[in-house]
């Protein structure tokens, strides 16, 4: 993102917001996808991070890097944002995921696998969730998420590991009981 | 070391996370363990199926919403906030006009000075002779000009007497 963007954004140019939230709402919301697992919680997330985004641009320290702070506002919406729903609600597999399975056309059958592991992702703790995501997903490196996250190096690496043995477990659980 | 451990190593190896130090000892117990080779295996096709999710397809209008509504809550919030402050404007500028009614007063207006009046004390006539008193510095009473007159009245109420000083005090 351009310096100008961001400075004329933050006098307060509405035009230079725009701007920013063109470019990053993809990531944004593909970020807040992952991590919420429904599209309508992405959106809801997406515009509070927007929100929330304009509201504090001003404090933004230029010298810092924007993106992981950009990703940082992301996880707490996302985290607010789910830990709401939770307490609202516990959504089971969706019945069309049992369906999909005997489908034999192959690209149901991967849309079936994405489908459990965004279920499987749903399950993990929330830190975890968050750090596999970003890691994995979103491809930052280890000491990015890292910072993102306020954590340490070998926290997101013991987190990432501990989530990708649950996801693989809930995965296999999964289609070994369907088989 | 047992294969708990090698499990979390493998699930960092999966993806690269593994520090060499420990690839290396992960390596050769891969080569003696069957089970956590089918672990691995089975960690590469979850990671695989995870990885899938970074192809999810968002449409533009999905984004073009979120950016509409976003856009909409930032103008509604700057709209409101520029309503308050031209009423807090407005406030101040009629807490500033009470405030300076409420500290003006009006000036008085002069009463011209009173007209001078001379003022002598009679001096009272001592019945019993004392010794006198020290001199004592006394101002000197401001004579309006004229003729001054001075009326001494005495224990017997049918004596009056009279003293007529002109200017000079004679």
């Amino acid at each position: 993102m351009e310096d100008l963007t961001l400075r004329r954004a933050k006098a307060g140019d509405l035009a230079a917001f725009e701007e920013i939230v063109v470019q990053h709402e993809r990531q944004v919301f593909l970020t807040a996808l992952r991590l919420l697992g429904r599209r309508e919680d992405a959106q809801d997330a997406a515009q509070e991070v927007f929100i929330r985004l304009h509201r504090h641009l001003g404090r933004f320290d230029e010298d810092r890097e924007f993106a992981p702070w950009l990703y940082r506002m992301t996880v707490n919406v996302c985290r607010d944002i789910g830990r709401k729903r939770r307490r609202e609600e516990t959504a089971p597999l969706e019945e069309g995921t049992a369906r999909a399975v005997e489908d034999p056309h192959v690209e149901a059958v991967a849309a079936e696998r994405r489908r459990i592991v965004k279920e499987g992702l749903r399950r993990l703790p929330e830190k975890e969730r968050a750090a596999l995501v970003l890691r994995d997903l979103e491809g930052l490196t280890t000491r990015e998420v890292a910072r993102v996250l306020g954590s340490t190096e070998t926290t997101v690496r013991s987190q990432i590991s501990s989530a990708r043995l649950k996801l693989r477990k809930f995965a296999e659980r999964y289609f070994r009981g369907r088989s | 070391m047992t294969c708990g451990r090698f499990e979390r190593w493998i699930a960092l190896e999966v993806e690269g996370d593994l520090p060499a130090r420990k690839a290396g000892r992960l390596a050769r117990h891969l080569e003696a363990c069957d089970g956590c080779r089918e672990l691995a295996a089975s960690l590469r096709a979850s990671q695989a199926a995870l990885r899938a999710l970074r192809e999810e397809p968002v449409s533009e209008a999905e984004l073009r919403l979120v950016r509409q509504r976003v856009l909409a809550c930032v103008r509604a919030g700057e709209a409101v906030r520029a309503g308050w402050l031209r009423w807090a404007w407005v406030g101040a500028a009629a807490l500033v006009l009470v405030a300076g009614l409420s500290l003006w007063r009006p000036r008085p207006v002069e009463a011209p000075p009173p007209p001078a009046v001379a003022r002598v004390e009679a001096p009272i006539p001592a019945v019993v002779p004392s010794e006198p008193a020290p001199a004592r510095p006394r101002p000197k009473p401001e004579r309006p000009a004229g003729p001054l007159l001075v009326r001494l009245e005495t224990a017997d109420p049918q004596v009056v007497i009279y003293w007529i000083f002109d200017e000079n005090g004679g």
